[in-house]
């Protein structure tokens, strides 16, 4: 058996397709909240596949979209500090802070290094005991564990040289915020299977109920995916509320108890600001008392750096479904993939890069 | 293309599995490429088993359940 | 030998600022290290620069620097993908290469023992592709100022008669074949760099692709239209510069690609899509469509071709724009890379 082209069966995927779009009898608006569901939708064309059945609605599930401008703006003063080696995951390196952004700053002397784990700085910090090494703890509750372990690890073993600069998001905050809005036209939500992975999905049993709407747990795979919103579909034609779990192979109800564990362990709960939305309360983690002396912010003394947003850039309504990218006034014009002023924009999960690619496909054509 | 993305879960089948320094490790094969990624959230897993893990940390192992 | 004459590698075993301080030791690296390793009779002048016989017919001129980074990888080193990249941007033109150049930046502590191995790789890639370097130039830069070795090699190619191939020859309704499995180079070198091991060893796919280029444009002559070898950027980038350079629109299908298990695999891990990871040894080829078939035998006739693959069409839709088929039946841009970060491939 190959590794995930069992996942990627075209004539099931077809199947599911059809399904679908036969058993839909209107566009249901729904929203994939994940970043990385978004980047599979629009990579295998599958929002083009079922037009008219299924209104894909791209959610704030980006987290390098949603990291603060000031979160930024933190990370490239930590990062240039002489003594700072600045750790991160890739997709942060071209996200605008106000002023530049995390590769600018290496081309300009500061030692910024792309890692694919937290592991990976810890290590760096262990081998350079000379020098202040940093990671950009950025995500969902997806990357929440692996961030405190490496705090936990770095706590337990006494390195004193590495901290992290935090910005976790949490997910069903986001929904709640989201849901709250009186104008608001999502009917389903297809929820993370990775953040569930973690999480469980406890929690949007309860969303489901106070907001009278279905959720279903699905996977990254394009079969997952169609298989989620076959689901979905499935529930909003019977207009049932509850919460169905796809990724049966990875989530269960309870979440990873270890991974909870740990996440809680190092992080607490704590009001975040959501970059294009604004503050959304307890939608965010920040580390514990014990852990403080981790925190970047704190140990390089950053937190006072605040910055107001852009007011060109309408991110914050993009992220919440409300406004199209092309509605921008910037889309396409002072706003591109290479210069690119919101991190919708940035992110190829973000939704304005992904219009950004397909418009050009239409005016090629046109 | 996003290089080290961020949020991504990754599938593979462990291969091995150490103790060291307190903690459990295993080796991933994805598909004949191979990376070691620490064991520590899933301790039930054994050599074999599918598992998903995300900045080389493993948070599931995969069941053969599939609908 | 030892007492007379020795060799700078046996005094000093790291480059020093004095080997490219135009001195003595200057002097030694290229009469005892450089003239003999690359030896032809060109060098042998000891001249300011090569003084070339009158060439027939349309040339070919190329150059290229090489900075990868680290010099040396699975299935090469630095020196390797020095003269294969620079033949291989001459076979692109339809050229057969007749010369090189060679110049060396060499970093201050650089191993000499490193500089052989490089040296050696060169000359044994040069013997292969019967190419001599004529002329060449080594500096030296101190410490921090560089990253050990950079090279760059310009090549001298005669352009074949009876071809042409150039982006403004591309037509719709064209052929698109790719010469073999792709994205091996880029992951061999990001595999070390991330400490990745694969079942099956994994190396570059450098390569001189002149022999295989021949044999294609041999049979093909003006139906083959243009060339491009996927270096840097990837599949992706060259399809796109192609479509921009020709004002055409291009359809690829996703099955049709060839990866191999392990680079999947690698690119899974790595979260990069190997369709805009490098390639030295791989190359597209913009064919009249109803040769094809036949020209696709061709290259499966020849080791370098052996997995080729028809991988799509050129198109009149969407000129400078270029669509991927899914194995799923929808359809997406495939942009090029907006610089993003990755680490020197070549």
């Amino acid at each position: 058996m190959k590794y995930v082209d069992e996942y990627r069966d075209p004539r099931l995927a077809r199947e599911l397709v059809r399904y679908i779009r036969r058993r839909s009898t209107r566009p249901w608006p729904v929203m994939e909240i994940c970043g990385g569901q978004t980047h599979t939708l629009i990579r295998y064309g599958i929002d083009q596949l079922l037009e008219g059945a299924v209104t894909l609605i791209h959610g704030p599930g980006c987290p390098v979209c949603v990291t603060p401008l000031e979160k930024i703006d933190r990370a490239l003063a930590i990062a240039r500090r002489q003594e700072v080696i600045f750790t991160t995951f890739g997709d942060m390196m071209r996200v605008p802070g106000s002023e530049t952004d995390l590769l600018s700053a290496k081309a300009r002397g500061a030692d910024v290094r792309m890692v694919y784990s937290p592991l990976d700085a810890l290590e760096l910090a262990r081998k350079h005991p000379e020098r202040q090494v940093v990671f950009f703890a950025v995500g969902f509750e997806t990357t929440a564990p692996a961030n405190a372990m490496a705090v936990w690890m770095a706590h337990q073993e006494g390195v004193k040289n590495f901290s992290v600069l935090v910005s976790h998001v949490l997910v069903p905050p986001a929904i709640q915020a989201l849901m709250e809005d009186p104008e608001t036209e999502i009917k389903g939500f297809i929820a993370p299977g990775h953040v569930c992975t973690v999480m469980g999905y406890q929690e949007y049993e309860t969303l489901a109920q106070s907001y009278r709407i279905p959720f279903v747990v699905a996977g990254f795979e394009p079969l997952d995916l169609l298989q989620g919103l076959a689901m979905l579909v499935d529930l909003l034609e019977e207009g049932r509320v509850e919460v169905q779990n796809q990724y049966t192979r990875s989530v269960c109800r309870e979440g990873n108890p270890h991974a909870r564990a740990i996440v809680e362990e190092v992080f607490e709960v704590a009001d975040m600001t959501w970059r294009g939305i604004g503050p959304i309360p307890k939608s965010g983690l920040c580390l514990r008392e014990r852990y403080r002396t981790f925190d970047a912010e704190f140990r390089f003394e950053v937190a006072t750096i605040s910055r107001e947003e852009s007011s060109v850039c309408i991110a914050g309504e993009i992220l919440q479904g409300k406004k199209k990218p092309v509605d921008c006034p910037a889309f396409g014009r002072e706003c591109s993939p290479e210069h690119p002023l919101g991190a919708p924009m940035v992110s190829s999960e973000g939704a304005c890069a992904a219009y950004y690619a397909f418009r050009r496909l239409q005016e090629a054509e046109a | 293309m996003n290089p080290s993305r961020s949020e991504q879960l990754v599938e593979g089948v462990l291969q091995q599995i150490w103790q060291q320094g307190g903690h459990a490790y295993g080796e991933v094969s994805v598909g004949g490429a191979r990376v070691v990624v620490l064991l520590d959230l899933v301790p039930e897993v054994s050599e074999g088993d599918r598992i998903f893990f995300q900045g080389k940390v493993a948070l599931s192992r995969v069941s053969d359940e599939i609908r | 030998m030892k007492f007379v004459c020795p060799m700078p590698i046996e005094e000093y075993d790291a480059v020093t600022l004095g080997h490219g301080g135009g001195g003595k030791l200057t002097n030694r690296l290229i009469r005892e290290l450089l003239e003999p390793t690359l030896n032809n009779p060109f060098l042998a002048e000891l001249h300011d620069g090569a003084m070339l016989p009158r060439a027939q017919g349309r040339l070919a001129v190329t150059t290229d620097s090489y900075v990868v980074s680290p010099p040396f990888f699975p299935g090469g080193n630095i020196g390797d993908l020095a003269v294969h990249g620079t033949l291989n941007d001459l076979a692109m033109c339809g050229a057969r290469p007749l010369y090189l150049t060679l110049a060396m930046i060499l970093e201050e502590g650089f191993l000499l023992q490193d500089l052989w191995r490089i040296l050696a790789s060169i000359r044994q890639r040069l013997e292969e592709a019967n190419v001599p370097v004529v002329t060449g130039d080594t500096k030296v830069v101190e410490r921090g100022k560089g990253d050990g070795v950079f090279l760059n090699t310009t090549g001298v190619g005669q352009i074949l008669d009876g071809v042409d191939v150039r982006p403004a020859r591309i037509q719709p309704g064209d052929a698109i074949l790719l010469s073999g499995p792709i994205a091996e180079h880029g992951i061999a070198i990001l595999s070390i760099r991330e400490g990745l091991s694969f079942d099956t060893a994994l190396q570059s796919d450098t390569a001189n692709l002149w022999p295989v280029v021949e044999a294609l444009l041999d049979a093909g002559g003006l139906d083959i239209h243009a060339l491009r070898d996927a270096t840097r950027g990837g599949v992706a980038s060259a399809l796109n510069e192609l479509a921009q350079a020709s004002g055409t629109g291009m359809v690829i299908q996703e099955e049709a690609i060839p990866v191999r298990e392990e680079v999947r695999g690698a690119c899974e891990i790595l979260g990069l899509d190997p369709l805009f990871v490098a390639n030295e040894g791989r190359f597209l080829a913009f064919v009249a469509p109803e040769r094809a078939d036949e020209l696709l035998e061709v290259l499966h006739s020849h080791p370098l071709g052996g997995e080729a693959r028809i991988i799509g069409r050129v198109v009149s839709d969407h000129p400078g724009v270029v669509r991927m088929e899914t194995w799923l039946g929808g359809s997406r841009v495939v942009d090029m890379l907006s610089g993003e970060q990755l680490p020197r491939i070549c």
